[in-house]
């Protein structure tokens, strides 16, 4: 039981993140992902001393709020002629350093523990369970993320043509009166509120992973949306199953093995894809390669012919010339050479 | 009076300040500023690594350090030069990939019967307290030589982040360059590591830059002013940590600099308003 509750709540955060992460990356956001889950410590860090209970809701309040605060400083600091990735990486790294300092200069007087909030462990998960009027409804990391993945879909779904026309074609949209800006900061209010879910569970820097691995592979394998929308759910979710199963049988980081798999995913899909990965690629090049040299000889041999000069042939290239009936045994052009021309566009009147 | 253990943290944290403030700002200005996120968290694996082989000398670990670095910028070029994916996606990936695998790591090293593995941990907060002088002494030996490259190698330096035609036309490949350059700085974030931690490391690479770049015309003037404004904010940040027990030294060095750069540019631009007023 608590092993399914363990690969429950590590489907459910991994899925979570993923959705939200696959339209950061379309949208060209991809290191606000990794902003927010540095700044959004702040914002738990000063509701937990203000409120100083650690399941209290504001805490979430808290965090969406600097998560929020972050975006808006950056879009701030880049009209101060601040390019975007120096004002994300100045403007996460003030907020996350201010955090630490006040988590260990009060870390004395609180619950608040580094390593947790930042590293995480989901091994732990299954304990800390949600108990409503005395029936248990299962473990807080998995309600929560359940919550988190439900608003998200939901949000897709509702807003799914917004969403595709703004992304992919912000300045029509705008033109046309969508507002990008206002599902942007829906987007953020989304990640803010997954990243603070998932945290608990997997530790700030490996939410990155899970935002960015899945949604990046399935860009990888299809050009459609939705294709691309089921892949990064399917990634994601073998990504945390054999996350876990691998884990559990060397004994060693649960979130880190999960984040460490949707790696390996990522260069086997880089390396392997069908049709646009790196070594279909250079088959496919080596291939067209040989194509060019074909068809190069053979217009070599039908210029000489043409000449009667004198000419020498690649013996190899000749053989597989006849081979694929281009020219016959006296190395005379056929119709199907005729043609093969004619298609290459290297032959413009029909040859005597 | 300063005692000895306060002595060796504001040495090292004014090199490690100064280094990679003035190597920062080649990172500014080639808008590679999440690189240096990317390389710092990437070179966990690399630590955990050289521990399991080496034991805890730290020369090796910062070797450890500078080749896992290194690979995740290789991995980054890579995969954007032969994918479709913007390079802000794959730099996101390879450093919570690597961070992730480190943690593998490190969880699997605890593990084992030996002792001493504890100060481990402080590569990703850092630690400052527990910086002795044998790591000044590797810090300056490794720092020195860093320093002289950047000045041998200046016009190419130059060249690397304003016109890449120019090294073209000397026949130099800027991939080469570029990774010459990332070498370099992979190294400084690997001896940084002790002191400031992963997490925030890349953070004292760019603040000193990007609060030089208001004040600056020329490369030469940014490096030198971002290089002081580290190793001003490494003194600082060590004196205030040590004269207030609980604060972090790392994370106060880090938070001065991003308080200076941004106070920088708010300086800045009330000086030039100032200047368009009079001027009008």
């Amino acid at each position: 039981m608590i092993l399914l509750d363990l690969f429950l709540t590590g489907l459910v955060v991994s899925v979570a993140c993923a959705v939200p992460g696959l339209w950061l990356m379309l949208r060209g956001m991809s290191m606000l992902s990794d902003a927010l889950t540095h700044s959004v410590l702040l914002g738990i860090v000063l509701t937990f001393l203000i409120v100083s209970d650690i399941d209290s809701p504001f805490m979430i309040v808290g965090a969406v709020a600097s998560g929020v605060g972050t975006a808006l400083f950056v879009e701030r600091l880049q009209r101060q002629n601040i390019s975007a990735d120096a004002a994300i990486g100045l403007v996460f790294a003030g907020m996350f350093s201010l955090a630490i300092i006040l988590i260990t200069v009060y870390a004395g007087d609180t619950h608040l523990d580094l390593d947790a909030v930042l590293l995480g462990e989901i091994i732990f998960s299954p304990f800390d369970r949600i108990v409503l009027g005395g029936v248990d409804i299962g473990p807080r990391a998995m309600i929560m993320n359940g919550v988190a993945l439900f608003l998200s879909v939901t949000f897709m779904v509702v807003f799914w043509k917004e969403l595709v026309f703004t992304t992919f074609d912000a300045t029509s949209a705008t033109l046309v009166g969508f507002a990008p800006t206002v599902l942007t900061t829906g987007l953020v209010i989304l990640s803010s509120f997954t990243v603070v879910t998932a945290f608990d569970a997997v530790g700030a820097i490996l939410v990155v992973a899970f935002m960015t691995t899945a949604p990046a592979s399935a860009y990888l394998l299809t050009y459609r949306l939705r294709r691309m929308v089921m892949l990064t759910v399917l990634l994601a979710v073998s990504a945390s199953i054999i996350g876990i199963w691998v884990a559990m049988l060397l004994d060693v980081s649960v979130s880190g093995t999960m984040a460490a798999v949707a790696g390996l995913q990522f260069v086997i899909i880089w390396l392997f894809a069908p049709t646009r990965g790196v070594i279909a690629r250079l088959i496919e090049r080596r291939g067209l390669r040989t194509e060019v040299l074909l068809l190069a000889q053979l217009m070599h041999i039908v210029s000489h012919k043409r000449t009667h000069q004198q000419f020498v042939v690649d013996g190899q290239l000749v053989r597989e010339l006849q081979a694929r009936g281009w020219i016959d045994e006296a190395q005379q052009l056929t119709s199907i050479g005729v043609r093969t021309l004619q298609q290459a566009g290297m032959l413009t009147t029909t040859a005597e | 009076m300063i005692d000895s253990v306060l002595l060796v943290i504001i040495i090292a944290s004014v090199i490690i300040g100064a280094l990679s403030g003035s190597l920062g700002v080649i990172m500014v200005l080639r808008k590679r500023s999440l690189l240096g996120d990317a390389i710092s968290h990437a070179t966990l694996p690399g630590v955990a690594i050289a521990y399991l082989f080496f034991g805890k000398d730290p020369l090796f670990l910062i070797a450890g350090a500078t080749c896992a670095g290194v690979v995740g910028v290789a991995l980054v070029v890579l995969i954007t030069n032969t994918t479709r994916l913007r390079v802000d996606v794959v730099m996101g990936m390879m450093l919570a990939v690597f961070f992730g695998v480190g943690m593998v790591l490190l969880t699997y090293i605890q593990k084992l019967p030996t002792t001493g593995q504890a100060g481990l941990q402080a590569f990703i907060f850092g630690q400052a307290a527990a910086v002795v002088w044998q790591d000044v002494y590797v810090i300056s030996a490794l720092g020195l030589p860093i320093m002289c490259v950047v000045g041998i190698a200046w016009p190419i330096i130059h060249a690397f982040c304003f016109d890449h035609a120019w090294l073209h036309a000397r026949g130099l490949s800027s991939f080469v360059v570029d990774l010459g350059v990332m070498f370099c700085v992979s190294v400084v974030i690997a001896m940084g590591l002790p002191i400031v931690g992963a997490l925030l490391m890349s953070a004292l690479l760019i603040a000193p830059a990007i609060a030089a770049r208001p004040w600056s015309t020329r490369m030469s003037q940014m490096m030198i002013i971002a290089g002081g404004i580290g190793a001003v904010c490494g003194v600082v940040g060590a004196l205030i940590s040590s004269a207030y027990a609980r604060i972090p030294t790392g994370p106060t060095i880090v938070f001065l600099s991003v308080v200076i750069a941004l106070l920088s540019h708010v300086i800045a631009m009330r000086f030039r308003s100032a200047r368009i007023r009079s001027a009008l």
